[in-house]
């Protein structure tokens, strides 16, 4: 599996975030984009999850053009954005059995990868967000896609549960996944080969009379 | 899943349908005019009006925390969710109405069978609005304070079916059940079952991008 990138530019209310940009991340392979803040790390991966439109270049996931079409389910995407997306008012089992009842999938409880056992009665709203965090990425083994695009995944994480993230991701690698990380810490990566994609920052685009 | 699916706000609608009827019929009993004609119009109105009250939650808390990212990207079709997005609105702001109507109504003076009957009718009718507020909910989404301006892009299209509706009851409080214009709302709210969602997820889709 080969997901690809040939020449991609982006650009909102009239500012390039980022143009020609050129990427080949192949099955077991983790690619790790670094930039700082604002250059568009988070844009590039809902570019890739297909919920922000491609400016100019496209995205091809083996061989199949994916970019701007609505009607694609983009089956194949794990996005795990900044915001988690839990729901306050629910206890963190109601949280999980929500996400089973649309993935079909059930989490391992006896497994418990993420340590949630004992605080799957508590409110979403009562845990740390560190917790949070976790329950977060807990979805990572409900929801069983091949391209995972995480952003910022270890913010907020202590080095236990960042060491059960890489051995997800090592676990991911070897069932021929790959993966695309947001993060601005270095340590995680280490033991992976990575691509790393570093953005500019954005530039504005006034002189562009046609746009 | 319906369950999460749901908030918590099945009291709040509620209580404000019972609390504007309330208001509502204190404040024409001042002018001595509680013909049946007005306590159907504000029936309707109330309806129409506490319907509108949890539009915006409908895809706004999942737009912002990241759910509606999630259901883009799952197995589940985008019209599937909307479908059961509106089907979980209809459960917990009409259908409670619906219960209470014969209830608030016999104090407003219409007699207990034209009461139930009137609820018939807003059995049918109601699920139209409840998918017609996808709609508005889609297109205010990410807006701040889009409260206003989605009551203003709804509201109108909520008027076909108040307007037929109104006519039925007031009708029935004449003794005179109508069958096929009851149908006719039945058919009304199936049409929007079978469009709405489908603009809808086209609507969120064009937020996206």
């Amino acid at each position: 599996m080969h997901l690809i990138g040939s020449s991609l530019s982006c650009k909102r209310e009239g500012k390039l975030i980022f143009s020609e940009l050129n990427f080949k991340v192949s099955s077991g392979e983790i690619c790790w984009i670094k930039g700082p803040n604002g250059s568009g790390k988070s844009t590039l991966l809902r570019l890739l999850a297909g919920f922000i439109k491609v400016s100019f270049g496209e995205i091809t996931l083996d061989n199949k053009k994916i970019t701007n079409k609505n009607d694609v389910i983009y089956e194949n995407f794990f996005y795990l954005g900044h915001n988690n997306p839990l729901k306050s008012y629910l206890t963190v089992k109601q949280q999980i059995d929500f996400w089973e009842g649309i993935t079909h999938t059930k989490y391992d409880l006896e497994l418990d990868s993420f340590n949630l056992k004992n605080i799957m009665d508590l409110k979403i709203y009562e845990c740390s967000d560190g917790q949070k965090k976790r329950i977060g990425l807990s979805r990572l083994t409900i929801d069983d896609k091949k391209v995972w695009l995480l952003d910022e995944p270890t913010n907020s994480l202590d080095i236990d549960n960042i060491e059960i993230l890489k051995k997800h991701l090592k676990l991911h690698q070897k069932k021929g996944g790959l993966a695309m990380i947001a993060s601005h810490e270095n340590f995680i990566f280490k033991p992976y080969k990575d691509i790393k994609l570093t953005l500019e920052t954005p530039k504005n685009l006034e002189k562009d009379p046609f746009f | 899943m319906l369950f999460a699916l749901a908030n918590k706000s099945i009291l709040l609608s509620t209580s404000f349908f019972v609390i504007l009827i309330l208001t509502v019929g204190i404040g024409f009993g001042q002018t001595g005019d509680s013909s049946e004609k007005t306590v159907i119009a504000i029936i309707w109105i109330a309806t129409a009006l506490s319907s509108l009250l949890s539009i915006k939650e409908m895809f706004q808390n999942d737009f912002e925390d990241g759910t509606l990212d999630f259901y883009m990207l799952s197995a589940a079709t985008l019209e599937t969710i909307i479908c059961l997005k509106a089907f979980t609105h209809w459960i917990t702001t009409n259908l409670p109405i619906i219960f209470l109507i014969p209830l608030i109504s016999i104090p407003l003076g219409i007699t207990f069978y034209h009461s139930i009957l009137i609820s018939l009718v807003m059995l049918v009718s109601t699920p139209a609005l409840s998918f017609i507020s996808t709609l508005g909910a889609a297109l205010t989404l990410g807006e701040k304070g889009g409260n206003l301006l989605l009551s203003i892009f709804i509201l109108p299209t909520f008027l076909p079916i108040i307007i037929f509706g109104m006519k039925i009851s007031i009708l029935i409080t004449n003794s005179i059940y109508d069958i096929m214009a009851h149908l006719i709302l039945f058919a009304l709210s199936l049409i929007c079952l079978a469009i709405t969602p489908f603009i809808t997820s086209a609507i969120i889709k064009v937020h996206y991008s």
